[in-house]
């Protein structure tokens, strides 16, 4: 124990028997098991932690819990770097390196201690009024230097190693907290036979009461929670969740939690670190306890100056002195067990308690030699890197202390009562806001509940286990068996929001420790008119540091509301939402991130495309072919190389990738017509149609082809891009509008891989593969859909072309699909046959003309883009009738039309805008834009589709394609919608 | 948040994708219904701070689509429906 | 006769037979793929519903007609409900090249059958802790009381669409996914299942 200055010689639940080691600034310190880096701190002496984030002042450890708002420490080194973790909230271990934050050099000599003195400038909300002028001052000088100081820790900007988890769990009752009253419910719940989840922030279960020395039927209380969850352990219906937070509530009883399954231990890869979980449950059991509010008053901020609980916290469960010459300063009972245990570790008390002589009840506890002061208050501090001594308000007296232990009442912790939306209330009796009306399937019980006697807080725990229970269904036998808990004073708090004025400085009292606010700023901003909770908060950002306000929050508002003049319950709360604490984004991550952000798909024909030098580009989750590069081949040429081979012989490309959906049923073609705005029901058996979706409002929704397999019998392709919409698309027309058609129908997309062959020389290549099927055009005409087999594995095939030349589409089952690519590659040997990617495939279909999902972009009609005529006129469709309204018809709109550039060496981009002169500029200058871009090999120069206003009628127009964004202007042309066969004879021969 | 299928059970919301409101039939066809009632249609919603009807799609699980009652205040869901008249098929 | 049996290519190299994950204990699960698993949708025609559901109960050898998310097998194939209209039919080996005929038969007049094997894998999961990883890594409650002692329903596994089925004769886990998505879904459950342990086997021949 050498070193451990403050350490007790015995007492405390850490195991003596084991040393571990650990540094903090590159010190080496000491500790046992069971510490927290928190108390290991405190049992070294070391009373300063960090340095806060505006004004630099040093700062100490104020609490034991998550609410610590001071000794944020950065943990780790390379990748596990973790910035702003509460040294509070830290199990050690052998090995552990931890840092103190936003200091330089040091922690005890911080150049920029400096903005201290500089208070008075930097009250709240001073960047409003600051940093404006100079204007160009701003990204050169302002910003940089804002941004260097502002934070608290510092990342590490390398790859985190550690391995997340991200998992399910489902119950009937879900406890929050495995302190008494947790405890209590979740033993209750889970004897009446409930799934029961017990979730708990810290490794061991007992709450607050591994901190105290109060009993439970004549045992230690830590002792009593560690039977009774064991007792819980051995039940098949109850699962514990230690180290976990339960962090939010969201709708639907479902919950938020993470689990630090490896940060008690030197990092290992093997394990997860972190697991975050959804928990899905009936009912909630908020037993989260409650937090305790410190007293603001003028220097209430120096290291030394800690929570009373907290303080004997320390004593009780890390056999930790924190200071040997003790203040306690409190307005209410339970401070005095504070009192009580530091004195019978060994040191010199003296109590000062604001409320009057003869009201405080619990003076009988103090022991003797404890000097009491009564209706009188602390007004100030003395020391700088530690406390010195505290300045009584009335007498003036000054008393030498280490340690001042402030106690301004209990907060409730409500959160995840609140998080849906409930407002907690104010009540008078405990001066707390609580959740009196947690709402169906929530209960609080215990601190949570605004119940701070223990007795009531067992019962209170039983009695909503049993309640939660009753709602699940289950059947209650028995009366609950409610242990006997040791006496305590009772509360008696008398509000005291802080020190008056008169006797304590409103610049140097802090109400938000974390972000430096004190009440000065509060004052400030209720004088410019901000002065309720909501805007308060935002001006003087109290509340929104990591600690997110537990400990300032409640002594705020009951500022403000002496400020305002109204009583507390009138000043209302701010939200809570989640997260209640901070998690890490690893663990929210889950697997999910780098490469396995989201799923990859892979079509059949994926390896062959990987071992054939393919370049993939993403097509939402697909991986698809862009390029084919040969040696010494650059993008440019390999797309020139496969559009030529397609033009001039014969290509194949993977279409795998678009919606397939395959329709049965009396019904199918009156269904089918009711969704394209051609006709279906009428097509011929063995035929394929060419058809268009639009939306309900008129607008075109997607493309594709449909072919007739039998009479009863559909199949029908759509983009890639819209598959999973187009079919939920039509779920919704057949469940919702037409249920009385008699049609069955399911996604195929997946069961059938397909190629595209196009090229003069296809059908003669193709002949070499099929079997089963005659491929002449009189046999198999332009739009034919047929059967064959492709190296023994069935086939469907399609004439349709989609680049303008001879073409046809093969559809191979899916186990095929590898197998047949590979067959047509070999067939189509003699001809040179060219995989090409989808580069290719959008100059090969922009020199068509062939619009595409560019075009389709959700603001075209089917007139704007020339298939006006394909619109029945007799039949109901979705976005019949909302496409023949007055603004989608007529002239102005914006037609399908090409353009070329009037220069050869033109560029046309995708985006641009079509404008009639260059300079003019307004929102109505501009007549169109480029949808589709591409330098088109056959044609020698760029090419495009657009859409511009009236468009149709002015071809041979000159115009200006402008990109202010990219700095580009080029004069075109307008042409027609088509660049290669206009007449579309390739694709008939 | 958690919708009951009606064949599914209670399901994250992550089986669900949202469908809009549910309060306004389709027109028929050919119908008298002129432009105003088509505008009414497509673009005119309630936008209630209470109980409102919306569609969902089961997407990932049994593909129905759900008329779902649901208070925008509290986000508490009252009612959960097959779309359609394929509730009668379900209990069978 | 070109590449494999359907499904099976776009499993393959993802899943060599081995043992892995957490040391110094017995593996926990069992991971196998299902290499030749004929897959059928059968979606009931308009008003036929009831009709179908007894056709299935009469060959299924039961009373009553399946629950929502209930399952069952006979003479090799294994049925399942799926939605208020709609089965989804597996079968291996001899049972799957049988099942067309069979279910055209149960189809015939009230249902339509649409064939799912080539578009699918599937992946048999087994073991002393296959229940506990599923449940811990997907979103249904596989471990409640709800649901049936032999079942199967669809859901989503980050992101990904899959049909999990949970058998009795063997007792074993069955998920179903489109293939596009092998690689990512056994990534997902290479991951899941590595703190338990667990050992990949080799696919059995039928």
């Amino acid at each position: 124990m050498t070193g451990q200055s403050h350490r007790l010689p015995q007492g405390g639940l850490i195991d003596r028997a084991q040393t571990l080691s650990f540094t903090f600034d590159g010190r080496a310190l000491s500790a046992h098991p069971g510490d927290t880096l928190a108390s290991a701190l405190l049992a070294n002496g070391v009373h300063l932690t960090g340095r806060s984030f505006k004004y630099h002042r040093p700062r100490g450890l104020y609490s034991s819990g998550p609410e610590e708002p001071n000794a944020l420490v950065t943990l780790g080194t390379s990748g596990r770097t973790e910035p702003n973790i509460p040294a509070t909230m830290v199990e050690v271990y052998d090995g552990l390196v931890a840092r103190s934050q936003n200091r330089w050099p040091s922690l005890k000599f911080d150049a920029l201690a400096v903005n201290s003195l500089l208070k008075p400038f930097f009250p709240a909300g001073f960047y409003y009024k600051t940093f404006m002028w100079p204007r160009s001052f701003w990204c050169r000088l302002y910003e940089p230097m804002i941004r260097r100081a502002a934070g608290l820790g510092a990342l590490a900007n390398e790859p985190d190693p550690d391995r997340y988890k991200h998992a399910h769990a489902h119950c009937d009752i879900l406890v929050v907290g495995a302190g008494p009253a947790g405890l209590m419910a979740a033993r209750e719940a889970a004897l009446a036979g409930a799934r029961v989840l017990l979730a708990d922030e810290r490794p061991a279960p007992g709450g607050h009461l591994s901190g105290e020395t109060i009993g439970i039927d004549g045992k230690p209380g830590a002792a009593w929670a560690g039977a009774v969850a064991d007792e819980l352990a051995a039940m098949e219906n109850v699962r514990l969740l230690s180290r976990t937070t339960v962090y939010g509530r969201y709708d639907g009883m479902t919950f938020g939690a993470v689990e630090r399954v490896g940060d008690h231990r030197a990092p290992d890869s093997s394990s997860p670190r972190q697991r975050s979980w959804t928990i899905h449950s009936d009912q909630l059991i908020c037993a989260a306890g409650a937090i305790e509010r410190p007293l603001v008053f003028a220097g209430n901020d120096r290291p030394g100056v800690m929570l009373a609980a907290a303080a004997r916290s320390y004593v009780n469960r890390y056999g930790v002195l924190p200071g040997r010459n003790v203040v306690v300063f409190t307005n209410n009972d339970d401070a005095y067990r504070t009192a009580n245990d530091l004195a019978g570790a060994g040191a010199r008390v003296t109590l000062v308690d604001s409320r009057a002589e003869g009201e405080v009840a619990a003076r009988a506890l103090l022991p003797a030699g404890v000097e009491a002061h009564y209706g009188e208050y602390v007004a100030g501090t003395k020391g700088r890197a530690h406390l010195r001594g505290v300045t009584l308000a009335s007498s003036g007296r000054g008393i030498a202390c280490d340690l001042l232990c402030v106690s301004g009442g209990w907060n409730p912790t409500i959160h995840l009562l609140s998080h849906t939306g409930r407002k907690p209330v104010w009540d008078e009796a405990t001066a707390s806001f609580a959740m009196t009306d947690p709402g169906d399937g929530a209960f609080a019980a215990g601190g949570a509940a605004a119940t701070f006697d223990l007795g009531l807080t067992l019962r209170e725990g039983a009695t909503a286990g049993r309640a939660a229970a009753r709602a699940c269904g289950c059947r209650l036998s028995g009366k609950a068996d409610i242990p006997k808990a040791g006496q305590l004073p009772a509360y008696g708090v008398e509000a005291l929001w802080r020190v008056p004025d008169a006797m304590s400085k409103a610049q140097g009292s802090f109400v938000d420790l974390q972000n430096d606010v004190t009440v000065a700023d509060l004052e400030l901003a209720e004088r410019e008119g901000f002065g309720h909770a909501e805007h308060a908060k935002r001006y003087t950002t109290l509340g929104m540091a990591t600690d997110q306000g537990k400990l300032g929050n409640v002594n705020a508002l009951g500022i403000l509301s002496e400020l305002r003049d109204m009583p507390v319950a009138q000043a209302g709360t701010t939200t809570f939402r989640p997260l209640a604490t901070p998690v890490a984004l690893g663990a929210i991550a889950g697997q999910a991130r780098g490469r396995d952000l989201r799923p990859v798909r892979h079509t059949a024909m994926y390896r062959w495309h990987e071992s054939h030098d393919a370049v993939f580009t993403q097509a939402g989750l697909w991986l698809r072919p862009y390029y084919y590069p040969r040696e010494g081949e650059d993008f440019a040429a390999a797309a020139a190389r496969e559009v030529h081979a397609v033009r001039s012989s014969v290509g194949m490309v993977d279409i795998s990738t678009l919606g397939k959906i395959e329709l049965k049923g009396p019904d199918a073609g009156a269904f089918l017509d009711r969704l394209y705005i051609n006709s279906i029901s009428k097509m011929k058996l063995g035929r394929t149609r060419y058809g268009v979706m639009l939306r309900e409002d008129g607008m075109v929704f997607d493309d594709g082809v449909v072919a007739r397999l039998g009479e009863d019998h559909f199949f029908i392709t759509v983009t890639t891009a819209h598959a999973a919409q187009v079919m939920q698309h039509m779920e919704f027309c057949h469940q919702v509008h037409w249920p009385e058609l008699d049609v069955q129908f399911c996604s195929v997309s997946e069961a059938w891989a397909a190629i595209a062959v196009a090229g003069p020389n296809t059908r003669d290549a193709l002949a070499r593969c099929v079997t089963g099927l005659d491929l002449s055009n009189e046999a198999f005409p332009f739009l034919a859909a047929g059967e064959g087999r492709i190296d023994g594995a069935p086939v469907r095939i399609f004439r349709v072309s989609f680049s303008g030349e001879l073409g046809y589409e093969i559809f191979a089952p899916a186990g095929s699909g590898a197998g047949v690519w590979r067959a047509i590659m070999e067939a189509g040997e003699p001809y040179g046959i060219t995989s090409f990617g989808t580069e290719a495939m959008t100059v090969l279909r922009v020199e068509k003309g062939h619009v595409a999902g560019p075009e389709l972009d959700g603001r075209t009609t089917a007139a704007d883009l020339g298939l006006g005529r394909m619109m029945a006129r007799k039949k109901d469709y979705i976005g019949r009738a909302m496409a023949e309204r007055e603004g989608l018809v007529g002239a102005g709109r914006q037609q399908l039309i090409g353009l070329k550039p009037v220069g050869k060496d033109g560029a046309l981009r995708m985006g641009a805008h079509l404008v009639n002169e260059l300079g003019a500029v307004g929102p109505d200058v501009s007549q169109g834009r480029v949808t589709s871009a591409a330098y088109s090999p056959t044609c020698g120069h760029f090419i495009a589709l657009g859409v511009l206003r009236d468009g149709r009628s002015r071809i041979g127009e000159r115009l200006y394609a402008v990109s202010p964004l990219h700095e580009e202007q080029v004069e075109v042309t307008v042409t027609q919608g088509v660049f290669v066969d206009a007449q579309g004879e390739r694709m008939r021969v | 948040m958690r919708i009951t299928c009606p064949w599914c059970g209670p399901r994250p919301l992550s089986e669900f994708a949202y469908g809009g409101d549910a309060g306004k039939t389709r027109p028929g066809y050919p119908g008298k219904a002129g432009p105003d009632a088509w505008m009414d249609y497509v673009y005119l919603r309630e936008n209630p701070a209470g109980r409102h009807k919306e569609y969902w799609h089961h997407s990932g699980g049994c593909r129905s689509w759900l008329v779902v009652t649901r208070d925008t205040t509290n986000h508490e869901i009252a009612k959960v429906a097959l779309a359609g008249p394929q509730a009668k098929d379900a209990g069978s | 006769m070109s590449e494999t049996i359907a499904g099976y290519s776009a499993l393959e190299g993802l899943l060599k037979p081995g043992t892995y994950g957490a040391e110094g204990m017995a593996p926990g699960v069992s991971i196998e793929q299902r290499p030749h698993v004929t897959q059928y949708q059968l979606i009931a025609r308009n008003n036929k519903a009831a009709q179908l559901a007894n056709r299935l109960s009469r060959f299924l050898g039961k009373k009553r007609a399946l629950a929502p998310m209930a399952a069952a097998e006979r003479n090799g194939l294994f049925v399942c409900a799926t939605g208020p209209r709609d089965y989804w039919i597996l079968a291996e080996g001899s049972a799957g090249s049988d099942a067309p005929g069979v279910l055209d038969g149960i189809a015939d007049n009230c249902a339509s059958l649409f064939d799912q094997s080539e578009g699918r894998v599937v992946v048999r999961l087994s073991g002393p802790n296959a229940a506990v990883a599923l449940a811990m890594g997907t979103p249904l409650d596989l471990l409640g009381p709800a649901f049936p002692a032999e079942g199967a329903s669809h859901t989503v596994i980050e992101h990904i669409p899959v049909l999990v089925a949970w058998r009795a004769k063997p007792v074993c886990y069955d998920i179903s996914l489109p293939r596009s998505y092998a690689a990512s879904f056994i990534t997902w459950l290479r991951e899941t299942a590595r703190d338990f342990g667990y050992v990949i086997e080799t696919p059995t021949t039928l």
